[in-house]
């Protein structure tokens, strides 16, 4: 089959889900197509890619890119341009919004796919009846922001949507709970298929945790205000007047990291806690193998693949009940969720599982190995996405 | 009494003219009492200063720069020009030298008044060309927690401080972190802002208790103002059954964080975000608030606070900063424990269930407060004798 998967930029090396998806479906004898805006990136990690028009210079030369690519539209794609222009039309769009569409999605109406496959269901908006106008099957994927953030500032985004596309990818039931309270009709076709990670790189092995009585803490992740990183120290504050002797690494770098510093500063942590930035994915794999607790305290979260290579790892995790975290982590059974935005319950949860049994730990943290390894590994990933297209 | 002090010729470095609004009531009331005033920094938009203000605007079209190096370039003396030129490692550099130091040197300062503490760290030269002249105000995020975040600031604060002659500090608690990087106790003199003579003119009106409760916050979006704090304590409050509405008034744009913050506490009936607004106009809704929230994880002395203190509006405030020297917890005001959403909700609670006459007591002694400490005149004076030192 021919999928054209269209994302909001080219996957860079730690966008796993992605990569793995992509190079599933090539080994399965599949032609993938990645479909991004406009850019002048040069590496283009061996993907087969089609750019977007581009329209970013002065407005003169929009104006003419806009023309030109108008232009080779009717003379290489007129069937496709007829049809998107008569199914605009039918759905009541006028007709400079359809030109305006048309040369936006200029490059995709020239393809000729069995599917297009919108990765974010943000960057299906505008571009709802393009599957159709080429023949293809239409899919959109559900992945955290684009259903839990984008939609509060643009109500009614999705409604063309819902009524277009044929298959809707969910990474966890949440997600897909928070779509139909954002309109999606109930009985609406899904396939939930979560994150998965190459299992082989994080070795659980025997391990003892809070040795010499020191708690090593983990957060790997981007520095946003979607992480809850100011909760997190505000909990381990708590902790340490509780008399815990803690160190916690905070891995990754972002918008925030000034503002995590002063906390830190301020809630008396400035010994306890490292910002080490970004690190190689097998500095991750050393880090996890030598801390004892996983943090993942968002406020909002579609999955996330740390917290899935933090079990991998044979780490205690601990997350909040953020969209898809409560499913990626059971509490009490391969881990333990907290309420979010609310340190002082974390902080009790902390000191609840510290003090818990080496065995209770073990058996938790065996229970969260074993779980990844059948339920979250590529193979199944891979198979999953396969299943999906002949659906 | 009033201090009589002797003319002074004073070099008000603003960063951006015009500067804000407590910068410009220095600079003009300064000038105002006959001194000579030079403000210079980079232009932001229209202002107007006092008849005795000499105003220089940073040239931003290299023609204007060209221009102004080759009048400096004969009004300069030979010494002075050898220093510009070994501090400079091009040509380029030199112009910009030059063009910048020319007009603070012919202009012979008594005294050179630096507004933020990140000029001292571009500007090295002023110690070498007016020694003891030199004077800082300690002042905002270059004290509070650029120091903290970034090391190298840190370790130049420690070079530089000790050559400042004088540290002008908006409060006491920042003078605590500046003599972190070298600032010598003695050389600082804490010279609280002042707010607007007309607001203390009025009476203070006794409000009564309304159903709902009214709660203003004013403040550009910054992660320092802590909205995610009080967002949080609102969360508290409506869980409890609390019925209230807040204005939260910030001119610039409205983050997403704060929007899904909002969103996730169900708040967006509660929350009325509204934006840039006149200054008279920010006041009357404050004066129409049953208190105004400070939830700031960092301030020196927050205005806006100053403001509703004057006007009779009871603030609740973090205990962050300086704010501790003006608020005195259950007498002129309440404060909560800084970063404490619960702290904050339990503050505002408490002062829901107070009866009027006991609030109609707390914002007298508020501007009592601030008519002996926070005044135009009382400023002015300590600044007069700060120059004159």
């Amino acid at each position: 089959m021919k999928i054209g998967l269209v994302l909001p930029a080219v996957p860079g090396y730690s966008e796993t889900f992605f990569r793995n998806k992509i190079n599933g479906l090539k080994s399965k004898g599949h032609e993938v197509l990645l479909i991004v805006p406009y850019s002048s990136i040069e590496n283009k990690n061996g993907y087969h890619i089609e750019f977007g028009p581009n329209l970013n210079g002065g407005s003169l030369s929009k104006v003419f890119n806009s023309f030109i690519a108008l232009i080779k539209l009717v003379f290489t794609s007129f069937q496709s341009l007829n049809q998107f222009w008569n199914l605009e039309r039918k759905s009541g769009t006028n007709t400079q919004a359809i030109i305006k569409k048309a040369i936006i999605n200029c490059h995709l109406l020239k393809l000729q796919l069995d599917w297009v496959h919108f990765g974010y269901a943000t960057t299906a908006i505008d571009r709802e009846l393009v599957a159709k106008a080429i023949g293809a099957k239409m899919a959109v994927s559900f992945r955290g922001f684009d259903i839990g953030i984008y939609p509060i500032q643009h109500p009614g985004c999705y409604q063309k949507l819902w009524e277009h596309v044929n298959l809707v990818h969910t990474i966890s039931n949440d997600l897909l709970e928070e779509a139909f309270q954002l309109g999606m009709p109930k009985g609406f076709p899904f396939v939930k298929i979560t994150p998965a990670i190459e299992v082989s790189q994080f070795k659980s092995g025997a391990r003892e945790y809070f040795k010499e009585g020191v708690i090593k803490l983990l957060t790997v992740g981007r520095l946003h205000w979607k992480k809850g990183l100011e909760y997190t120290l505000e909990a381990l504050s708590i902790l340490k007047k509780r008399g815990f002797k803690i160190e916690y690494t905070i891995a990754g770098t972002g918008a925030e990291l000034e503002r995590l510093i002063y906390a830190a500063y301020q809630f008396d942590l400035t010994e306890e806690v490292k910002f080490i930035g970004v690190i190689t994915h097998e500095a991750v794999a050393t880090h996890m193998a030598t801390s004892d607790i996983y943090i993942q305290y968002s406020v909002q979260e579609g999955f996330c693949n740390a917290v899935l290579e933090a079990q991998a790892a044979g780490m205690l995790c601990v997350v909040s009940d953020a969209e898809g975290l409560s499913e990626n982590v059971l509490h009490e059974i391969t881990g333990w969720v907290v309420p979010k935005r609310q340190p002082e319950l974390l902080a009790t949860q902390l000191e609840t599982l510290i003090k818990l049994p080496e065995t209770i730990l073990k058996s938790t943290s065996e229970r969260a190995v074993n779980r990844v390894i059948d339920e979250f590994n590529l193979e199944k990933q891979q198979n999953a996405f396969e299943a999906f297209y002949h659906y | 009494m009033e201090f009589i002090a002797p003319r002074m010729r004073i070099v008000i470095l603003a960063g951006e003219i015009p500067a804000t609004t407590f910068i410009d009531s220095l600079i003009n009331g300064i000038a105002g009492r006959g001194h000579q005033v030079m403000v210079m920094g980079t232009k932001k938009g229209t202002y107007n200063y006092d008849k005795n203000v000499i105003s220089i605007a940073q040239p931003q079209s290299y023609i204007t720069k060209l221009l102004r190096f080759i009048k400096a370039l004969f009004s300069l003396r030979m010494a002075e020009l050898k220093l510009l030129l070994n501090e400079s490692k091009t040509i380029i550099s030199f112009i910009n030298q030059v063009v910048y130091y020319a007009p603070l040197i012919q202009f012979k300062p008594d005294k050179i008044h630096l507004q933020w503490a990140s000029l001292v760290t571009q500007r090295e030269l002023l110690f070498d060309l007016f020694p003891n002249k030199v004077m800082l105000s300690l002042r905002g995020a270059h004290i509070n927690y650029t120091p903290v975040i970034n090391r190298k600031v840190a370790e130049k604060y420690q070079i530089l401080f000790p050559r400042v002659s004088r540290f002008h500090a908006v409060s006491n608690a920042i003078a605590q972190e500046a003599m972190k990087y070298g600032a010598s106790e003695n050389k600082i003199k804490t010279i609280y802002t002042s707010v607007d003579d007309k607001y203390l003119e009025k009476e203070i009106p006794q409000k009564a208790h309304l159903n709902e409760l009214r709660l203003i916050a004013v403040g550009r979006f910054h992660w320092v103002k802590g909205y995610s704090i009080l967002i949080d304590a609102l969360k508290i409050l409506k869980v409890s059954n609390t019925k209230f509405q807040l204005k939260l008034i910030a001119g610039n744009d409205i983050p997403e964080e704060i929007i899904f913050a909002i969103h996730q506490a169900h708040l967006s009936q509660n929350i009325e975000i509204i934006g840039n607004l006149p200054h008279p106009k920010v006041i009357e809704m404050m004066g129409n608030s049953d208190m105004l929230i400070l939830p700031s994880v960092n301030e020196g002395i927050a205005n806006v606070v100053i403001e509703a203190m004057a006007i009779g509006t009871p603030v609740i405030s973090s205990n962050c900063g300086g704010m501790t020297e003006v608020i005195e917890h259950g007498v002129n005001g309440l404060l909560f424990n800084n970063r404490d959403a619960q702290a904050l909700a339990n503050q505002i609670d408490i002062l829901s269930k107070m009866d009027s006459n006991q609030i109609f007591e707390m914002v007298q002694h508020a501007r009592s407060k601030i008519t002996t400490m926070f005044t135009r005149e009382r400023m002015l004076n300590e600044f007069e004798q700060f120059y004159n030192e």
